[in-house]
């Protein structure tokens, strides 16, 4: 009997240590299709149970498409895809801590007891850039890392500790508002598809 | 007479490394095409830098679940595609398809096709056929050698050497194929996994 309690209690503190705060698992707030192909696109939000505090923002901001290709967003079937078109360079903006107009809405996430964030791809064709920043009120860290180019699903894991705060009151017991930033900037564009983004 | 022996052999030296253009993309400009459906479009130019004048498109989608695009122009010596993530499909393009103007290449003195990229995303094979006096056809699919495929971010040649065409025999083994007598070709570009494919060509040429 002891041995049984004793198992359940180390199954627990082994479920509780590897706990997961989704952030976003694509599933809700879908998007058809959106085409950017110049500046910075209007930004829109989504609302749906699979995205932290219930709603996201999104919008891209094209800095060159010389060749008219642009870049296209979809989010559905549990997947943000985009395809930045060959030598359109630019960056995708996905927000969360944003009320339905796209303004900052303080989520007040404590994630002190996490250690990794995990953005899940499920390819990418090309070498570019990933960068997101957290915020604790209008203090924030920061992180940027270039992601791999790979055919077939890879975790990009991001180690908490690894964010650069740029204030003393930046902390990870209070995060407000989260922007992941995700690159095109090479001549062949870059195709890539997310199916999930996670605290663990 | 070191001076004429000089003058024969660089002569000699560029009738071996003479050129022969199929498509500077130059001329024959196609503005932007965009597909989306599960289909076989043909697109037709016509320009004096093409060899014979002529130059087919056919843009095939097989599969397409996420609705992307792929879009398609030949401008300023250029031909920009890109086919968006998980597309299946390919580019072709076809020299000689009139079949009223066979080409009527001999390309033995030629040791290779030669496609000049300005930058290419990430693996996507390249097939390419010729044919001889209606079916009879050779074809290249790299030999089993996968890095020929890869992507490059800086411009580069993929070189298909004319020797590993390899003949496509026929139920009566009777293939015709002759490298002296080449009257159509096709090059297939093909996006085949979940990263689609964006490329850049500048110029297709045997040298």
């Amino acid at each position: 009997m002891m041995k049984k309690i004793i198992t359940i209690i180390i199954l627990l503190i082994a479920g509780i240590t590897n706990a997961q705060l989704v952030v976003d698992d694509f599933k809700t707030g879908t998007i058809n299709k959106k085409t950017y192909t110049t500046g910075s696109g209007i930004v829109s939000t989504q609302k749906g149970n699979g995205i932290v505090k219930g709603i996201r923002s999104i919008n891209a901001k094209i800095r060159q498409n010389p060749n008219d290709h642009g870049m296209e967003l979809s989010i559905k079937n549990g997947l943000l895809t985009m395809s930045y078109g060959y030598d359109t360079r630019g960056t995708t903006f996905v927000n969360y801590g944003v009320d339905k107009n796209g303004e900052n809405m303080p989520m007040n996430l404590n994630l002190k007891d996490y250690k990794t964030l995990k953005v899940e791809f499920e390819a990418k064709s090309t070498i570019n850039g990933i960068n997101i920043n957290m915020f604790t009120g209008n203090r924030y860290a920061a992180y940027g890392d270039h992601v791999r180019a790979r055919e077939g699903k890879f975790v990009k894991e991001i180690p908490l500790k690894d964010l650069r705060p740029t204030h003393k009151d930046f902390t990870l017991s209070d995060i407000d508002y989260i922007r992941f930033q995700f690159d095109s900037r090479s001549k062949t564009g870059c195709n890539m598809a997310i199916n999930k983004i996670w605290f663990e | 007479m070191k001076t004429i022996f000089l003058g024969i052999s660089l002569f000699v030296s560029f009738i071996a490394h003479g050129q022969i253009v199929l498509d500077d993309f130059s001329t024959g400009p196609m503005s932007q095409k965009k597909h989306s459906t599960i289909a076989e479009s043909k697109l037709t130019q016509s320009g004096s830098n093409i060899l014979n004048n002529q130059r087919d498109i056919l843009v095939k989608i097989k599969k397409n679940d996420d609705k992307q695009l792929i879009l398609s122009k030949i401008e300023k010596g250029r031909m920009v595609i890109s086919m968006g993530y998980n597309i299946t499909g390919a580019i072709e393009l076809r020299y000689g398809y009139d079949r009223t103007k066979p080409l009527n290449l001999n390309l033995s003195k030629y040791k290779s096709l030669n496609i000049e990229y300005e930058a290419k995303s990430n693996f996507g094979r390249v097939y390419t056929s010729m044919f001889s006096n209606g079916p009879n056809r050779a074809f290249w699919r790299g030999g089993g050698n996968r890095t020929l495929f890869e992507g490059k971010e800086r411009g580069f040649t993929l070189k298909i050497p004319l020797v590993e065409l390899q003949k496509a025999q026929d139920n009566k083994n009777t293939n015709a194929f002759t490298i002296k007598d080449v009257d159509h070709i096709k090059i297939q570009f093909l996006a085949q996994n979940k990263r689609g494919l964006n490329f850049t060509i500048k110029n297709i040429y045997f040298e």
